[in-house]
């Protein structure tokens, strides 16, 4: 890989299944081996289980120096604990941004008690990844777009797939990411249809596309991949892969 | 490194807008000098399969990187054995059940009876993977029969199934579209060996890269890789024409 790449969906942590490249010396590798200059981690821990385990860990093990930021995870079911998670990473510059798992929670997107957790973390000025694999999640996330105009969302996996092959799921996060301004699409997911990026760039353009890997659940190499066969021009790709989630991280 | 791809369709996609024509496999084929495809046509999956096994037949003929597979659906299969006896005998050289289009359970006697008639058939299967459990429903009903099986469509929610169920059934085989997981490759190989890794990448749906990449960039042996990509399909069907 010649192009450079920032990682803005990247974990640390082990997941229920056979996945042995889960620790911090992996993830070092896999951004050798990928020419991965940065990635922007959230504890597999902190979405699954114990946010407040998840996170510390998180902190211990991040490593600015090799490019590897995190994400703080919060659980809005514990809602005053993770204001003082908010609180007590985001001030510190290794943090980078905000992470939310609606599925592993329980927690709707567009909910009462998100939406005070992003009213509290509005000040610092760090985008929110929120895992999108729904047309539910992806109309919720277009609320919170429409109601916080000064917050950058990520529609991490660009609303996700189904199983009715249709692409009605990522066709809507394009739609929602045309209409905000505040909303980036993040391109990872276990599907590979062919297309998708492709029209992401003509609707919305190659500005607020972004390169994830969801690593350590999955392998860099996929979405890269996925990248590297769409038929858009080298910038759209430089774009995607780096330039963006420079800007937008701060790197 | 030479490239053997055991998933690959052709035909209409009527679920969103994407070209998956004849021309635009073939174009894919030369830009990634793709040497051999096991090919079927999407009328089979979508419309009526015998229809769709001429047409796999005849765009076949005409082209020796074209590989063709027939597919049976059950919901129309009356269980016939001559049937697909046939389908060896005009030269389909793998048989491909279209599960994540077309939701039947594998306990259904239609399918039941098809996995017992392609005993003695020597024809890979190829079943899509679409949840927990399929697997070990289909190797339970394909042991002992006489074919390989091949898994599609199978990622990370798939691998210990597979494993598992490798070990004590030689005649399991996984393909690689989807095994997205960052050290699958690495697993899979020290696990159950990479004789039973077959590479497919699912194109014109799918984008081809991720695929290939996934096995370029795996930190197995040249030999593994050279086995994945092509040499292990080629084994499976006893030669490519």
């Amino acid at each position: 890989m010649s192009i450079p790449i920032i990682d803005a969906h990247a974990h640390y942590g082990k997941w229920f299944f056979p996945i042995y490249a889960s620790d911090m010396r992996s993830i070092k590798d896999l951004m050798l081996r990928f020419n991965m200059k940065a990635a922007i981690c959230s504890s597999s821990k902190a979405i699954v289980y114990n946010l407040i385990e998840g996170n510390r860990e998180l902190f211990q093990s991040l490593d600015p120096s090799s490019g590897i930021y995190g994400y703080v995870t919060v659980n809005p079911n514990y809602l005053e604990l993770s204001k003082d998670e908010t609180k007590r990473y985001l001030e510190l510059p290794e943090f980078r941004g905000v992470k939310f798992h609606t599925t592993y929670s329980g927690v709707p997107i567009d909910s009462k008690e998100f939406r005070e957790l992003i009213e509290y973390a509005e000040p610092y000025d760090k985008p929110f990844l929120l895992h999108t694999y729904s047309q539910k999640d992806v109309r919720d996330v277009e609320n919170l777009a429409k109601r916080f105009g000064g917050v950058k969302f990520i529609m991490g996996h660009m609303g996700g797939t189904e199983t009715s092959w249709t692409g009605k799921n990522w066709k809507s996060a394009i739609s929602a990411s045309s209409e905000y301004s505040n909303i980036y699409l993040e391109i990872c997911m276990t599907h590979l249809e062919a297309g998708k990026i492709e029209e992401a760039v003509e609707r919305v353009g190659s500005q607020r596309i972004l390169y994830g890997s969801d690593m350590t659940l999955l392998n860099p190499a996929h979405t890269i991949g996925m990248i590297m066969s769409s038929e858009i021009s080298k910038e759209d790709k430089e774009r995607i892969f780096y330039i963006n989630a420079r800007g937008l991280f701060k790197i | 490194m030479k490239i053997a791809d055991v998933n690959t369709v052709f035909g209409f996609f009527p679920k969103r807008k994407i070209d998956c024509s004849l021309e635009r496999l073939i174009s894919l084929i030369e830009k990634y000098r793709i040497s051999k495809v096991l090919t079927i046509s999407l009328k089979s999956a979508f419309y009526n399969y015998v229809e769709g096994n001429e047409e796999t037949l005849r765009v076949c003929n005409g082209d020796s990187r074209l590989i063709p597979v027939a597919s049976v659906d059950p919901r129309a299969y009356l269980g016939g054995l001559d049937e697909i006896e046939e389908l060896r005998k005009r030269g389909f050289r793998a048989v491909r059940l279209f599960t994540e289009f077309q939701s039947y359970p594998i306990d259904y006697a239609p399918l039941l009876r098809l996995f017992k008639n392609l005993e003695g058939m020597d024809l890979p299967l190829l079943i899509y993977n679409t949840g927990y459990g399929l697997m070990t429903k289909v190797v339970r009903e394909t042991r002992g029969r006489g074919y390989p099986v091949i898994m599609l469509g199978c990622s990370y929610s798939a691998l210990s199934e597979f494993i598992v169920l490798s070990i004590e059934n030689p005649h399991l085989y996984i393909e690689t579209s989807l095994l997205d997981t960052p050290d699958a490759f690495e697993l899979l190989t020290r696990k159950v060996g990479s004789s039973r890794i077959i590479f497919g990448s699912g194109i014109p749906l799918n984008y081809f890269e991720s695929s290939y990449l996934m096995v370029e960039r795996a930190e197995i042996s040249e030999h593994d890789k050279e086995l994945i990509l092509y040499y292990n399909l080629e084994d499976l069907l006893k030669g490519f024409p």
